[in-house]
This record gives structure tokens, C-alpha cells and sequence, in this order.
């Protein structure tokens, strides 16, 4: 591709080329929108009893897993909602894994067991993500209702005994911003290879909540200070991982390369980018392939670049992302 | 010489990619590059590949091709996507 045999390294998230690619590199994938928590900040909203209308049934979800190992998808993230309450979890991740794609599980970590770690054990697992955006039970249980930091530790040492890489995450807010210190500790003491975090987004309930969930300038740059600093130090054995620090800097870079990623949410829409709201895909009524091949298109949608200059010019935009349009009668019939 | 252990190859038309998950950093592949891989899969020892590709290749350049071949197994083990066997 890039006329020599020198590697062209590219970010997963800002691959160029889609177009000459067969199928996506990396699927995201949200099994449920059910959640044992509320968190008042979740960009997907998510919530007990809160699963979206006509979510996969297990045969579904079991053939669109068939499609990704016969696309040779070679990554896919499992997450939701929370996916430890989906009864065929397990067996999606089984039947991927098997097939030798690499996995990455998001868990809230609040039922995620060491029978569940040992199974996942013998799967190629990238990694498993936790949320870890608290050092003590009072703040995480404000940011986390109901939220146990307990469980939370237990699961991450569950993790990493059963011998999976740990990756932790991490959610400023207004509430918790400031235990960063202790959680990047925790989480070094817990063995997480990478810490995430950046700025909050401004999607779902963070956008709901913004006025009371926004950390300050003040605050933001203190945070920051301490990433950098923790950063600087170059302590190799767990990575922090912040920039692009906020979410439109990260589009940006969208602009001229679109990942090669779907994100597939739990009724098999296929949405363009997190923070737009436009669906471009339904599984339930097309191939991989041909949501794929929508996808690529998508982004050549006057429609689709023009919400995104919107939503680097006004972070406000991103808050409609859950509200979602369908541009895919405009794409398919191009 | 195997592939490292979170690096995945997948053949596109235009050669193919190569996919580090735990960076999540992705390569793109020319068809020498994608046919060095495809040997490293195949178990092919890392002396072996580039006359494989130059037999292979014949008709365009051969000796260029291992050649190239030769540099490309040395960036991957720069860039930690094999390991040795």
C-alpha cells in the first residue's frame, strides 16, 4: 500500500483506506443496554431494566459472531450495558475467542467472577476493562449508585490471577476528579498494564447531568498536571492512556480517516461514530459486509461530515449521539 | 519467527494489515510485505523466506523482492511483532 515493505503504522482509531479493506478491523460491540448500575454519567444511558427495544436474542448474537470469525474480523470489544448480565455472554466470547479473534471485555467489574475470569482464560482476551474511578467507596458509590468499590478490586484481581491482561478506565467528573491520585496508585497496585481516561463526554447521562458533572477548568487542569507528571516519570509497567485528551480533538483525525471500526449496538444498528447520532447500518436486515460497505459510504455523506464539523465546532452537539437518525436509506441508495 | 502474540494478519486486496491489539496500532501491508507475513505463518524459517519470495517473484525482480523481504523481517522484530521460536 505504501509502495515499500516499511511498516505504516496508523492508529486503530484513525485508519486511512476503508475503502480497500474487506471488512472492519476492530467491531465494538454492545450486547445489551441493560445495566446492574445507573451511573450518572454513562454515555450509553444505561440502566436496570433499560434494554433497548428488540436487543439480539442469543441465536442472533451467536450468528453475527459467526459472521465476524467468516470476515476474519481480527478484534472485537464486548461491552453494553454491562455485559456480565447477558446469559450467552460467555458463549459469544467463547465462540470468538475459539475462532481466534482477540477480545476486549468493558465491565463494571460489579459481577465479574473468578469463574467467569477462568473461563475467559483460555480465549485470546486482549484485555479486560474495568471501571476504576474511585479510590474510596463513598465518591465511587455517588458516581455509581449503588456500586461496590469492593467488588470492583475483587474483579480485578480475579482478572489477573486467572493470568488476563488488566486494563482500567476513568471517568472525571466533578465528583470523583479528584482521586485520580489514589485510583492511578490502585490500579498500579492491581496490575493494570493501562489506565484510560481523558476528558468526560458529553454523551447521554454526562450531557443530562453536565452542569453538575463537568469538572471545572481548574480542576481539569490539576488532572491533567497529575497525568503528565505521572507520565513523565515513565513508570513502564502500566501505561497511561489520555490523549487526544477531549473528544473533538479525536474527531478531528476523523475527518480524513475514518476508522475501520463498526459500533454495533445491542439491536444490531450500526452507528457511524459515537458521538454522531446517525445509524447507518441495521444487521437484522443486511450482511456484515453490506453494513460494512454502508459504513464506508456513510462517510462520504455530505449528511455525515457535515454533523461531525458540527460536533468538533460545539461539544453541545454530541448530547443528541443517543437520539438516533438513520442515514442509511440516503447511503444505500446513493 | 512467529507472529508476537496480540498481532493479527488479515490479506487485503492491496497486501494486507497487521493489527498490534495491545497498542491497538494497525500496519498497513504492500503484497511483499503481506507475502513475508504469510510465510512467517506458514513456519517458513526466517532464512528461508526470502529466496522462497525471489523463486516466487522471479518475473519482477526477484532479488529486489528479497531484498526487500530481508528489511521487512528486520522491522518487525523492531517493532516487537514476532517472536523468535
Amino acid at each position: 500500500m505504501d509502495g515499500g515493505t516499511s511498516l505504516d503504522r496508523q492508529s486503530a482509531k484513525r485508519t486511512r483506506h476503508i475503502d480497500t479493506m474487506a471488512a472492519p478491523i476492530f467491531v465494538s460491540w454492545q450486547l445489551t443496554r441493560d445495566c446492574d448500575l445507573a451511573c450518572i454519567h454513562c454515555c450509553t444511558e444505561s440502566a436496570p431494566g433499560k434494554a433497548m427495544q428488540g436487543e439480539f436474542t442469543r441465536e442472533e448474537a451467536l450468528a453475527f459472531a459467526d459472521e465476524l470469525i467468516a470476515a476474519d474480523v481480527p478484534y472485537v470489544m464486548l461491552c453494553g450495558g454491562e455485559p456480565m448480565i447477558v446469559p450467552y455472554f460467555l458463549e459469544v466470547a467463547e465462540r470468538l475467542g475459539r475462532a481466534g479473534v482477540q477480545l476486549k471485555i468493558e465491565t463494571n467489574g460489579q459481577r465479574f467472577s473468578s469463574e467467569a475470569a477462568a473461563r475467559l482464560a483460555g480465549l485470546p482476551v486482549r484485555s479486560v476493562q474495568i471501571s476504576l474511578d474511585a479510590d474510596t467507596q463513598e465518591v465511587y458509590a455517588r458516581q455509581r449508585p449503588g456500586a461496590s468499590l469492593t467488588k470492583v478490586h475483587a474483579a480485578c484481581r480475579a482478572v489477573r490471577d486467572a493470568g488476563l491482561p488488566l486494563e482500567v478506565t476513568f471517568a472525571p467528573t466533578r465528583v470523583n476528579i479528584e482521586e485520580l491520585p489514589a485510583a492511578l496508585a490502585r490500579a498500579r497496585a492491581l496490575g493494570a498494564f493501562r489506565f484510560n481516561t481523558g476528558a468526560l463526554m458529553r454523551i447521554g447521562n454526562a450531557a443530562k447531568n453536565w452542569r453538575k458533572l463537568r469538572p471545572s477548568d481548574t480542576q481539569y487542569e490539576r488532572f491533567r498536571a497529575t497525568l503528565d507528571r505521572e507520565a513523565a516519570a515513565g513508570r513502564g509497567e502500566m501505561e497511561l492512556c489520555y490523549l487526544p485528551f477531549r473528544m473533538v480533538d479525536g474527531l478531528r483525525q476523523l475527518l480524513d480517516e475514518p476508522p475501520a471500526t463498526l459500533l454495533v449496538l445491542p439491536n444490531g444498528w450500526v452507528k457511524a461514530s459515537a458521538p454522531l447520532s446517525y445509524v447507518v447500518a441495521e444487521l437484522r436486515h443486511c450482511s456484515l459486509s453490506e453494513a460494512w460497505h454502508n459504513y464506508c459510504r456513510a462517510w462520504q455523506s455530505p449528511l455525515l461530515v457535515d454533523a461531525l464539523h458540527r460536533a468538533i465546532a460545539d461539544e453541545a452537539e454530541h448530547a443528541a449521539a443517543n437520539s438516533w437518525q438513520k442515514l442509511e436509506l440516503a447511503v444505500c441508495n446513493a | 519467527m512467529k507472529l508476537a502474540k496480540y498481532v493479527k494478519f488479515r490479506q487485503e486486496k492491496f497486501g494486507g494489515v497487521l493489527f498490534e491489539t495491545r497498542s491497538e496500532k494497525v500496519y498497513a501491508l504492500n503484497p511483499t510485505a503481506a507475502a513475508v507475513v504469510r510465510e512467517i505463518q506458514a513456519g517458513t524459517p526466517e532464512g528461508e523466506i526470502p529466496a522462497r519470495l525471489e523463486a516466487e517473484y522471479a518475473a519482477q525482480d526477484g532479488e529486489q523482492i528479497g531484498r526487500e523481504a530481508r528489511a521487512f523481517t528486520q522491522q518487525l522484530r523492531e517493532q516487537g511483532l514476532v517472536d523468535e521460536s
